[in-house]
Order: C-alpha cells, then structure tokens, then sequence
C-alpha cells in the first residue's frame, strides 16, 4: 500500500473543497440566522481529519478482506 | 394527527434538535444494517444451499421495494405523521428479521426480503421530511445534508458490527440482535413525532389532500425534471459501486486500490454531502444540481480518457465522493422550497422511486454491456451522456414556491 499516494489524492481533493469555499464566501453576504462561513469550514476540517486518520487505522491495523470490504460496501 | 403549536423559541430549538437526531439515528440504523445484508450471503446460501444468484435476485427486489414503498410510507407520514409511519417500517423490519432468521426454503428468503425491503423504504424520505418540516428555512438543506452524512456513517459502523456478530454468535442469531437493535428505533420514532411545521407562510397547501399534491407534482414540469435527474443519479451510483472493483482489477491495479478508492469514496461523500447541503442555503439549489452532474460527467470523461493509475483512480474516487450523495440535500431542498413543506416525504418518496430504478439500470446495464462487448467503454461514455443530459435538464426547474390557486378553483377546474 502506498500511503503517498493516498495522503497525496487526499490533500489535493481537500485543496479543490477549500479553494470552492474561499469563492463561494466572497459570493455570499453573511447570513446572521444561520451557522457562519467559518464556523462551517472549521467543523468540517475538524470531521474529514478525524474520518481519514479512522480511514487510515482501520484499512491499515485491522487488516481487511477486500472482498469481504466490497460485499459490504456494495450491497 | 394532533400537534401541539410551539411558540417559545427555546423550545422550537429543543424540538427541533431532538427531531434533527432521532431523524439522523433512524436512517444511520436503518441504512447501515441494509448494507450490511450482503454479509449473509454466503451463511443462507449454505444454509439453504441454494446458488448465489438467487440471494442477488432475493437482494434486488428487496431494493425494488424499497424503492416503491417510499412514496407509500410517505403519504402514510404526510397523513398520519411521521411517528406512527416509522413505527409501522420499524414493526415490519422486525418482523421481516424474525422471519428471515427462521428462513427453511426460497419462499422464506423471498418473503422476508420483500418485506425487508417494503419496511425499510420509508426511513430515509420520512427523516428528511420531518427535518425540512422543522426546520428554518435558512438551514434546511443543511440539516438534510447532516442526515445523509449519518446514513453514511452508519455504513461504517453497523456493518463491522454485523459482521462482527456473525462470526461470533452465526447468522442466525446475530439477526436476533438487529432486531433488539431494531427495538431502540421505536424511541426515535416516537421523538420524530415532535416534527411541527415551521413555516410561516399559511396558503392552499393546508388544506390539500394527499391525492391532490400528488397530482399537482406529476403534473409539474419542475418535479418531472427533477425526478428525472435523480433516475441518473442511482444510475451512476450503483454503476460505480458494482462495477468498479472489476473494472480496477481488468486494468491490473494493486488489490488495495480498489478498497482505498471506495473507501475515499465513502469518506468524501459524508464530508460532500455537508458541503452541498450547506451550500444549497446559500445559493440557488437547481443551478448546484446541474453543475454536480456537469462536474460528474465531466469527471468521468476524463478518467475514461487518462491512464489508470493508482493516482488518477484516487483522485477520480475522492471527487466522485464529493458529488456522490450530495444531490439528495438539494433535490429534497428543492422539492420542499417549490411544493411547501406539508408533502415533502411522499413527494422525495416518488423522487426515490425514479433514483432506485436508475440504481437498477446501473447495475443491469454495466454487466450486460461488459458481457456483449468484453469491456466497460460504452458505458463509462453513457454516464458521460447521462451527466451532460441532467445537466440540460436541471436548468429549467423553477425553483420558487409554486403559485397555487385555491382549492376550489383547483376543484372547479
């Protein structure tokens, strides 16, 4: 498993979700009622940390079946 | 069905969250062990020694039902609310577990599938519709995005438990144990009964029957167009999710690819389907929805065209993730903002219909063209097509409140 490869996919995609919020804030004028452009950005940094690091431990250290992984997943 | 009108705003805060969690457990519960049924098809096939295309075609169906008793559980929600329509799913879900636990022959497997499959239908339209019913409008289509995300993290944890319980009590037993699992979904239902209405504005909706909504959203151009759209979303979905992993392996990648791509698949989808639920209150939903399919063909054009690598199929996969389920926040949002809250759940339910017979084509097609044409090209260029045509089809959904005339000029009519 190359874990370069994986970090690397990661990263750039992340950068594609930060760089669509750094546009759409500009876009947007701020909307008191609701949760705040940073708020939201921070609570969602804060999930796809803590679900790729889990992603990571789980593939990594529980040793998977992949087939068994696709049978789950798929049906 | 009797509400109470709240009128203290911490105590609209306080309903509300309690709705926005009992909709999130009901769908993490519900999704999770749905996906986790795969797991039991190698113990029932022994155990009925029976071949493994019967419990696919047993396990198609089940997902054929769901499909059609989404709408009926939703009108059932509509009329009766969404407490009792959840209790009725959660008490065939036990039953159908009961049944499919004690399984001697085919008709057994068949039966408690359908039924399965009928129960679980309901779950995910009534949550959503509940929680679009509650919520301020500000937020709506973020609140649904964070109920799909739970469906989506329910995959995660329920089907390890599963497989789990099956490897240490057998197959029999740990169905048992759904259904004791399936026991606590009756306390969300009961809290998912606190759902109330918070819109301000009273028009001809209220007074609207079930029969009527329904005719009015068929005969609705801006429905029809989007119920269209989402028939190329369970297309895709479930062409991706079958057919990949093969597709991978014909291309001689590494094992690990294929389990890294869908698991970066699932990953981005919880975090896209926040982002476009967030983004759905902020800007026009039906232009995010055609610009989702535009992305997603174009994504697929380009990675028909490049080589396959272990990079490429990554990145492919994260993106893929970002635009996998995010169309459900927005589509729900958009049936919600044109037709009013009142019949969201049978109106997503009909919605659902169109996405899970594009589930099925997705995956009848994807086999049927590798079988006559020995590789996968055709159908990645469908997929194109079918990206650039919900794109065209997106754009002319208006997405206002639809102007209604009264009841009985409607009557009249």
């Amino acid at each position: 498993m190359n874990f370069f490869v994986i970090i690397i996919s990661f990263c750039v995609v992340w950068t594609f979700i930060e760089i669509v919020f750094s546009i759409t804030k500009k876009m947007t004028t701020p909307n008191y009622s609701g949760i705040s452009h940073n708020q939201f950005m921070w609570n969602l940094r804060i999930i796809a940390i803590i679900l790729f690091v889990g992603s990571l431990a789980v593939m990594n250290s529980f040793n998977i079946n992949l087939k068994e992984f696709l049978i789950m997943c798929i049906i | 069905m009797n509400r109470i009108l709240i009128t203290n705003p911490k105590q609209k805060q306080l309903t509300f969250l309690i709705v926005l969690i009992s909709g999130c457990a009901l769908v993490m519960i519900t999704l999770g062990m749905n996906h986790g049924l795969g797991l039991y098809l190698i113990p029932i096939t022994r155990h009925l020694t029976i071949g493994r295309e019967l419990f696919g075609l047993a396990i198609a169906f089940q997902v054929l039902f769901a499909g059609i008793s989404a709408p009926i559980f939703g009108a059932l929600s509509d009329k009766y609310g969404p407490g009792k329509a959840t209790l009725l799913g959660t008490l065939l879900l036990i039953i159908s577990r009961y049944w499919m636990a004690n399984i001697d022959n085919t008709f057994d497997l068949f039966g408690s599938l359908f039924l399965l499959g009928f129960g679980s239908g309901g779950f995910l339209g009534i949550a959503l519709g509940s929680v679009s019913k509650t919520a301020y409008k500000d937020n709506r289509s973020l609140y649904v995005g964070i109920i799909m995300s739970a469906g989506s993290f329910g995959q995660f944890i329920i089907v390890p438990i599963i497989n789990y319980l099956i490897q240490h009590y057998g197959w029999a037993d740990s169905l048992y144990y759904m259904i004791y699992l399936s026991l606590s979904l009756i306390l969300f239902c009961y809290f998912l009964s606190f759902s109330t209405d918070s819109s301000t504005s009273k028009t001809n909706e209220s007074e609207q029957t079930i029969s009527e909504a329904l005719k009015e959203a068929l005969s609705n151009k801006n429905f029809n167009l989007l119920t269209l759209g989402f028939f190329v979303c369970g297309f895709h979905i479930v062409f991706v999710s079958t057919h990949l992993p093969a597709f991978l392996e014909d291309q001689l990648l590494p094992s690990w690819v294929a389990g890294w791509a869908l698991a970066l698949i699932g990953l981005f989808n919880i975090l896209g389907t926040l982002m476009y639920g967030y983004l759905g209150d902020k800007f026009s939903k039906k232009n995010l929805l055609s610009g989702l399919y535009s992305l997603r063909a174009i994504l697929f054009l380009v990675f028909f065209i490049s080589p396959k690598n272990e990079m490429t199929v990554l990145l492919f996969s994260s993106i893929l993730g970002i635009l996998w389920l995010s169309t459900v926040p927005l589509t729900s949002g958009l049936i919600t903002d044109v037709f009013g809250p009142k019949y969201t759940s049978m109106l997503f339910g009909v919605a659902l219909l169109s996405h899970n017979i594009g589930s099925f084509f997705g995956s009848w097609l994807g086999g049927m063209i590798f079988d006559t044409f020995g590789s996968y090209d055709s159908m990645w260029l469908i997929c194109v097509l079918l990206g650039f045509g919900a794109t065209v089809v997106h754009f002319p959904i208006n997405g206002s409140e639809l102007q209604r005339k009264t009841i009985q000029a409607i009557k009249v009519n």
